[in-house]
């Protein structure tokens, strides 16, 4: 029986709801990358602006303060920038080790902190390198990804340039967005498929690898819809729940001490969202992978 | 299944979406248009010596872009010497081919427009006469390129003698990327016809001013009458420098529409199928000015906007300068993809841009362009200075008067921007904006043709000099500033005042000697740039040392404190404009001072010390931002204990930033 779309779903929410400490370890862990990069950022913007007003003038929402000090101090923002790429390649890394982790606790269900640990560090560890290789092999698959995004841009760039109203500047932007964003989804949803097959079917199919994998996952993607769909859910989620927060977040000033924590807390919650959202569809997908056909197995030529 | 139908129907409803893009359909026929029945001068009578008029009969091949046309120049010598060459502009040779002044300097592309290969403009003379005499074969192109083409006369012209000139020409537009040209089935119709260069200098010793066209150069002429008739089809509507004052329909389908402008230096028009106009009326005098913008039926959300803005220069301009002289005002607002076209102004019409979905009501884009557009009416349209060799005189001048202007209509917080939450203003917008001038190795009194870019040209010209200005008003004092730059107006009207001019006036005005200011700001590159050199307070105590001589000799090694404390702060100015400045001590107990340090003798650094009851704790020159001649603000307010607060605020947001970035791509 392959489940639909809303079980997908639902064994998701359930899954997190099982294991909200895991969820919370990832979360630390993804707060830690994130706030590593940002106390190097806060270091820079506190080495160049500590001493100059005319950047809290910036930050409170004076926009011409803020086009000065990006004007001139151009250098500043260059390494900010480069920072957070840094951090975002950081998480890239270790989101090798961390998928292989939940989609082991997703895989194996282990009861209790203790064994659901276990499980996830053995499971990230194992697996690690072979997801590692994956993105090498599906490195490939991402640049249709980005030709289709620039042809789209390029496709749209005169529409938008002359847009007169919304209507004019929103459906061309989706018209030319949205070849590259249903790429994006097939590519990841392939991943993610190609990541849970490894997970699930390594242990009995030694000879299941990367490229294997990912091959296999792409003709699965293609044949099962329900899996772009599932993806392509959690998307609009994830895209909702940004922009949802950028609109009320927008024009409210939160200053002061207590305003300062209340935004983070705001943001952190946001971010949570999003990465428990993230993590329910991984449990979907394990459920989904289980109902897949093993690949078969390679029988060893006969000896003699 | 479901979901494959799913998937399906989100597609075709993205797709349907995208093919229900709105149709103009076939240029239908117009009905004559009515006269104005205004005379083209609000006050009838010569306003200029009328040196150049002409009488052009023009007929627009609406399919090839393409205009066969005869002009009747009278040109009067009103100078001391005998002239005997007439050199003519020919501005649409600028668009001939990659050769040309104009392309080469441009490189094929003006303010974010590139040059179509396919569609060059030029101008052809088949023509001149004087009188019985056929001159064209004697005439010849002078200068790098075809843009000006110099005519020897039978006879000298002498001081006080009129000639007349007859050129029969064709004038092939090309498609619009530098004012100029077509695009679709729009054109907006400028630097169409030979026109007659300037005589300049010393009289007696007179010599003509007609250089090549090059891409900062814009334009410079002599005032005259402008009697015009377009033969056009009748599907199309034309809007066009002064007043209608016939309009006549003829069996082949085209119509013949007769203009007339008076003390006007230039003449332009635009001509579309689609076009629709909105009216209103500006009050000058007591008496009304027609204000009309013309714009395609898409763009009428962003015509009531140019309309509003356009009523409200030509009165706060008329009451700032002079009254606006002139019968009518025509807004052009070109379609969005002729925005080549966009952002030029002409004699009593001007085309404006800026119109964009993101340009929300309260982003004055669109009426910033409009503002500066009908603000050259003044500058330039009235005060003819020479945009080829003073360009700030026309676009510097009239930049600070834009933002004069945009004080008074919007609220001066608020001038630039009053949207979501945000605001600006419109000086300090343009400051941070073109904070490149200030890098820029050419001064703002030069030739546009000589700057070392067209980037150098546009934020030294327009940004630069608009800066110097509201910096010396802020000297001088706003109410003395604004009689100087009236007097200065006044005086004069309808000539072609210079650099000196307006410095001469504004010195009379303000009764000193301003070269302090005017010879580093006008004619050095670079600027203001302050920054606290040092800061620094220590706890103020009785002194220490040996006092006294012989018995009365007395070593003092330990000094109580006062309590008080003694503070020292160096300001220095490391740009070539001394202006004086206020220099504002923050103290720990709250209080603050203002200390003026007036730069006027040159000094480049100056020392405060104080002795107070609290130390200092943040020192900040020209706390109200008086001086916007200045390159980098951020060095111009220092706090001296560091303070993380706004880095940590700023931290926490690039953070999230980045985690919705590291959760798109990751685990």
């Amino acid at each position: 029986m392959i489940p639909g779309l809303g079980q997908l779903v639902r064994s998701g929410v359930r899954a997190v709801s099982q294991y909200t400490g895991m969820l919370l370890a990832l979360f630390v862990i993804h707060l830690l990358v994130a706030w590593g990069a940002g106390i190097i950022i806060m270091q820079i913007l506190a080495e160049a602006f500590a001493h100059r007003p005319l950047f809290d003038d910036a930050v409170d929402g004076d926009l011409i303060a803020l086009l000065e000090v990006l004007g001139n101090a151009e250098a500043v923002f260059f390494s900010v920038r480069w920072v957070a790429v840094g951090a975002v390649i950081a998480w890239v890394m270790i989101g090798w080790f961390l998928a292989g982790g939940v989609l082991s606790v997703f895989t194996e269900r282990p009861r209790g902190r203790t064994e659901t640990a276990r499980c996830f560090g053995a499971g990230g560890a194992s697996h690690f390198l072979v997801f590692a290789r994956l993105a090498l092999v599906t490195a490939l698959y991402h640049l249709p990804v980005l030709f289709l995004l620039f042809l789209g841009l390029d496709h749209i760039a005169t529409e938008l340039e002359y847009a007169l109203t919304v209507g004019e500047l929103v459906v061309p932007l989706l018209v030319g967005l949205l070849p590259a964003a249903i790429a994006h989804v097939i590519v990841s949803t392939v991943i993610d498929y190609a990541r849970a097959e490894l997970v699930l079917r390594r242990p009995t199919h030694e000879s299941l690898g990367a490229t294997r994998a990912a091959f296999r996952a792409t003709g699965y993607v293609f044949r099962r819809p329900v899996a772009l769909l599932h993806v392509g859910v959690y998307w609009l989620f994830f895209v909702g729940i940004s922009l949802a927060f950028a609109w009320l977040a927008q024009g409210r000033a939160m200053l002061g001490g207590g305003g300062a924590l209340a935004l983070l807390a705001l943001r952190q919650g946001v971010a949570l969202l999003r990465l428990g959202a993230r993590v329910a569809v991984i449990a979907g997908q394990v459920d989904l992978t289980a109902t897949r056909p093993p690949p078969p197995r390679e029988v060893p030529p006969a000896e003699g | 299944m479901r979901a494959r139908r799913a998937l399906l129907l989100c597609a075709a409803l993205l797709v349907g979406a995208a093919a229900c893009e709105s149709s103009l359909g076939p240029p239908r026929q117009r009905p004559a248009p009515a006269p104005d029945g205004v005379p083209a001068l609000l006050t009838p009578g010569p306003r200029s010596s009328r040196i150049a008029s002409y009488k052009i009969d023009a007929r627009y091949d609406a399919v090839a872009r393409k205009l066969d046309a005869t002009a009747i120049l009278t040109w009067t010598n009103t100078g001391a010497s005998a002239v005997d060459t007439l050199p003519f502009h020919l501005y649409l040779n600028g668009f001939k081919n990659e050769s040309t002044l104009f392309m080469r300097s441009s490189g094929g592309r003006h303010r974010g427009e590139t040059a179509d290969e396919r569609a060059w403009g030029w101008i052809e003379v088949s023509s001149i006469q004087v009188g019985a005499l056929e001159l064209r074969p004697k005439a010849r192109y002078v200068g790098p390129d075809e843009t000006v083409l110099e005519v020897p006369l039978p006879a000298p012209v002498q001081p006080g003698a009129i000639v007349e000139v007859k050129l029969v020409y064709t004038a092939q537009l090309p498609r619009v990327f530098a004012r100029t040209g077509y695009q679709g089935a729009f054109a907006m119709v400028a630097q169409w016809f030979p026109k007659i260069g300037v005589r300049v200098g010393t009289p007696g010793f007179e010599t003509w001013h007609c250089k090549p066209f090059h891409v900062n150069t814009e334009f410079f002429a002599d005032f005259g009458v402008y009697d015009v008739t377009l033969t056009v089809p009748q599907t199309h509507v034309v809007a066009a420098t002064g007043v209608l004052v016939a309009a006549q329909d003829h069996d082949d389908g085209t119509r013949t529409l007769a203009y007339r402008a008076e003390d006007v230096h230039d003449f332009a028009w635009m001509i579309d199928p689609y076009m629709e106009v909105m009216s209103g009326v500006a009050r000058v005098d007591g008496k009304d000015v027609i204000v009309r913008v013309v714009h395609r039926p898409r763009q009428r959300a962003f015509a009531r906007r140019h309309l509003a803005a356009a009523i409200g220069a030509v009165e706060h301009f008329s009451e700032l300068f002079v009254p606006y002289p002139w019968s009518i005002m025509t807004i052009v607002d070109p379609p969005p993809d002729a925005g080549g076209a966009g952002g030029m102004e002409y004699p009593t019409l001007v085309t404006t841009a800026g119109d964009h979905v993101l340009v929300r009501d309260g982003i004055r884009v669109p009426e910033y362009v409009t503002i500066h557009e009908v603000g050259h009416n003044w500058f330039q349209g009235i005060l003819a200075s020479n945009e080829v060799e003073a360009g700030y005189l026309d676009e510097g001048v009239n930049e600070w008067a834009d933002a004069v202007v945009m004080h008074r209509m919007y609220g001066q917080k608020a001038s630039a921007l009053s949207w979501k939450g945000w605001s600006a203003e419109v000086f300090r917008l343009r400051r941070a904006i073109d904070r490149d001038a200030y890098r820029v190795p050419t001064p703002i009194a030069t030739a546009a043709y000589a700057f070392v870019d067209f980037d150098g040209y546009a934020s030294v010209t327009y940004g630069k000099t608009m800066a110097a200005l509201r910096t010396l008003e802020n000297v001088v004092g706003s109410q003395t500033f604004a009689e100087a730059m009236k007097r200065y107006a006044q005086t004069h009207a309808f000539q072609h005042p210079d650099g000196g001019d307006l410095l001469q006036a504004l010195e009379a005005t303000v009764g000193e000697d301003l070269a302090w200011f005017w010879q580093p700001a006008f004619y050095q590159p670079g600027g203001v740039d302050f920054a606290v050199r040092s800061a620094e307070c220590n706890p103020a105590h009785a002194p220490r040392g040996v006092f006294g001589e012989g018995e009365r000799r007395n070593l003092v090694t330990a000094a109580e404190k006062t309590g008080g404390w003694t503070c020292d702060v160096v300001v220095v100015n490391l740009g070539v404009v001394p202006v004086p400045v206020d220099v504002e001590l923050r103290f720990a107990d709250g209080s603050r001072e203002v200390e003026r340090w007036d730069a006027r003798d040159g000094s480049r650094w100056h020392r405060f010390t104080f002795a107070r009851s609290a130390p200092i704790v943040e020192v900040a020159i020209d706390p109200e931002r008086k001086v916007l001649l200045a390159a980098n603000p951020l060095d111009d307010r220092v706090r001296l204990t560091p303070n993380t607060d706004a880095s940590w605020r700023a931290s926490s947001r690039i953070v999230f930033w980045t985690q919705g970035l590291m959760q798109a791509v990751a685990p």
